[in-house]
């Protein structure tokens, strides 16, 4: 297969002014500024072959965004390199931004008072797009969608999942062969939340495209990305198929009895740590060894109805790896 | 070739868009009309005054300075509203708050993007009234017009606009490394509309400033010159080496400084 991105301890620094505190500080400051340098992304290395839907995820701050930007050429690195459809991004040739999007969940490119229309004819300008192929993309896209009928409207006056959907638009009316997704669903209510993700593994099926997306979502990365890769304070982490880092990562698995009676949580906690108990149903945490044992314990001991035995979910894993407050699910 | 015509075609659908917006704030038209006939009145009378007792100023006289300021007016608004308001007065903020990203995603010149995204209509009527006083200017002091004269003075005023606009977009520029930036635009205003008095009146070095360093004289005083009937050689050529010049110069400036873009922490 093609490898369609390849980054090599690609690293990113940011400079940022030490601000002061009270008068005589920004005084001081004025006569000499102190430094602080961010690592905001550091000797990351990765490769994505042609046609891959790879979910990049990691708490706030740990380099996400700062990565996607360096590959679609709007920062330049501090040290290392990438490559994006052969290209060395920050030269931003025509033929390589011809070739991709960038869709941030914060940033908006739609006219405001504008219908989102008139956004993508003059994309289509831009992006040179010929009138039979815009017609064409325009239509599967809108059908896709489901805004056939939203996107003649002024953009000021469509709620923020159609807003959202015209931005996917706009960012794909060219083909783009690489899309970054960067939080696409972020704000979005559950029900949109699935329709924009499944539109996107619908986009990257139907034409090949390359896909890197980020989300805090972990449903939108466990339904959709085969690969993902964790980031943590700039560094590489993980970077596998999603069953990999749970078995990795997770050293236990769930069981899920259903109890003919009443059970107190009491009396399951020698079982193993129980995270969730109705008294009829229960989850309950155990060593990944213990298993057989622990099942078979518990269907002696108690009048247990029906028994499932789980892996760890993906956001519990995500949730451990990086303490509870940074991933939201 | 076909690259220009894709630029027009695409900046020919931005003046559309604008001209759409536009309508919808019909009162900031108002407003201009109601600034600008303020603004023509209390220049006139300056210059009244200011011809009280003299005859000409630097061999000027007080029509042909008429015509002067009326070519600075349309000279000035074209600037403003075809790159600044909407545009290059926008930029310290669009490089502060990471506005800049979707602009650098496109394929197409950033410095096109912030420089010409948005034209601003609202400034025809001022420019209008630059027109009527060029034309009372012409009437009242029976100065001669030759259409001839247009041709020459239609390239040294395009030099003129090129130069003042490549000076602003350096100016402009300098916000990638300014942390307040937001003065730099109005900042660079005031110097392109230095180029208000008559380029005779400098003498010395500061001919050789406003010829080379900062070429104001092609900016009003030398088309203003070519409508009046007085037209020296080296004043088209020149002008077009330092259109070419000073653009190229705002461009590398540019690219220079996109190097040390930092975009914004979402
Ligand atoms: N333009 C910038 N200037 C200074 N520091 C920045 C800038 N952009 C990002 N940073 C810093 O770099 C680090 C990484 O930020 P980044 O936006 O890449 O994180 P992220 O993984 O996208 O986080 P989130 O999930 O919150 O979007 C953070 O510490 C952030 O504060
Ligand atoms: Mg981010």
């Amino acid at each position: 297969m093609k490898k369609v991105i390849e980054l090599k301890k690609l690293s990113k620094n940011f400079r940022i002014h030490k601000r002061e505190q009270g008068l005589i500080g920004s005084v001081k400051a004025l006569f000499k500024r102190e430094y602080k340098t961010i690592e905001a992304v550091k000797k990351v290395s990765f490769d994505i072959e042609e046609g891959e839907l790879v979910g990049f995820i990691g708490p706030n701050g740990a380099g996400k965004t700062t990565t996607l930007k360096m590959l679609s050429g709007l920062l330049y690195p501090s040290s290392g390199n990438c490559q994006v459809l052969g290209f060395r991004p920050v030269e931003r040739k025509y033929e390589f931004l011809k070739q991709i999007s960038l869709v941030m969940g914060q940033k908006n490119q739609l006219w405001w008072d504008l219908p989102a229309i008139e956004t993508f004819v003059l994309n289509k300008e831009i992006y040179e797009v010929s009138d039979e192929d815009y017609k064409e993309i325009l239509n599967e896209l809108a059908e896709m969608l489901d805004v056939k009928e939203v996107m003649h409207q002024q953009v000021r006056k469509m709620s923020l999942g159609q807003r959202m959907k015209c931005e996917l638009i706009a960012s794909l009316i060219h083909k783009p062969k690489v899309l970054f997704l960067d939080e696409p669903t972020i704000g979005l209510d559950v029900v949109m939340q699935k329709k924009v993700r499944e539109f996107i593994l619908e986009y990257n099926r139907k034409y090949k495209a390359t896909v890197i997306l980020t989300s805090h979502y972990m449903d939108d990365v466990k339904e959709i990305c085969k690969r993902i890769i964790i980031i943590d304070k700039g560094v590489i982490v993980f970077d596998g198929s999603i069953e990999k880092l749970i078995k990795k990562y997770a050293n236990y698995k769930v069981l899920i009895p259903i109890f003919n009676g009443k059970v107190d949580s009491e009396r399951l906690t020698k079982i193993g740590e129980v995270i969730e108990n109705n008294g009829i149903r229960a989850v309950i945490k155990v060593g990944r060894k213990e298993v057989p044992k622990k099942a078979s314990e518990l269907l002696h001991e108690f009048d247990v109805d029906d028994l499932d035995i789980n892996e760890p979910r993906l956001e519990d894993v995500v949730r451990e790896m990086f303490g509870k407050v940074t991933i939201r699910e | 070739m076909k690259k220009i015509k894709r630029y027009l075609k695409i900046y020919w659908k931005l003046i559309k868009f604008s001209a759409t917006l536009e309508t919808t704030y019909r009162m900031s038209f108002l407003l201009e009309i109601i600034v600008e006939v303020g603004y023509f009145v209390v220049t006139v009378m300056g210059m009244k005054v200011l011809f009280w007792n003299i005859k000409t100023m630097a061999g000027w006289n007080l029509y042909e300075i008429m015509v002067l300021y009326g070519l600075n007016m349309i000279f000035a608004e074209i600037v403003l509203g075809v790159a600044f308001i909407f545009n290059l007065r926008g930029l310290p903020e669009k490089i502060a708050n990471g506005e800049l990203d979707l602009i650098l995603i496109k394929p197409l010149n950033s410095q096109f993007m912030v420089s010409l995204w948005r034209p601003y209509f609202a400034l025809i009527p001022s420019m209008l009234a630059g027109v009527i006083m060029m034309v009372f200017g012409f009437k009242l002091g029976n100065l001669v017009f030759n259409w001839l004269s247009l041709f020459p003075f239609m390239i040294i005023f395009g030099c003129g606009l090129v130069v003042a606009y490549s000076v602003g977009m350096m100016v402009v520029t300098l916000s990638m490394w300014l942390v307040q930036a937001t003065p730099l635009p109005m900042l660079a205003q005031k110097f392109l509309f230095m180029a208000k008095e008559p380029f005779s009146i400098y003498g010395g070095a500061w001919r050789f400033v406003f010829l080379v360093i900062l070429p104001l004289a092609f900016m009003v005083s030398f088309p203003t010159q070519v409508l009046l009937g007085e037209l020296v050689w080296w004043w088209i050529p020149m002008g077009l080496v330092m259109a070419v010049v000073f653009l190229k110069m705002s461009n590398v400036f540019w690219n220079f400084a996109l190097k040390s873009y930092s975009s914004a922490s979402s």
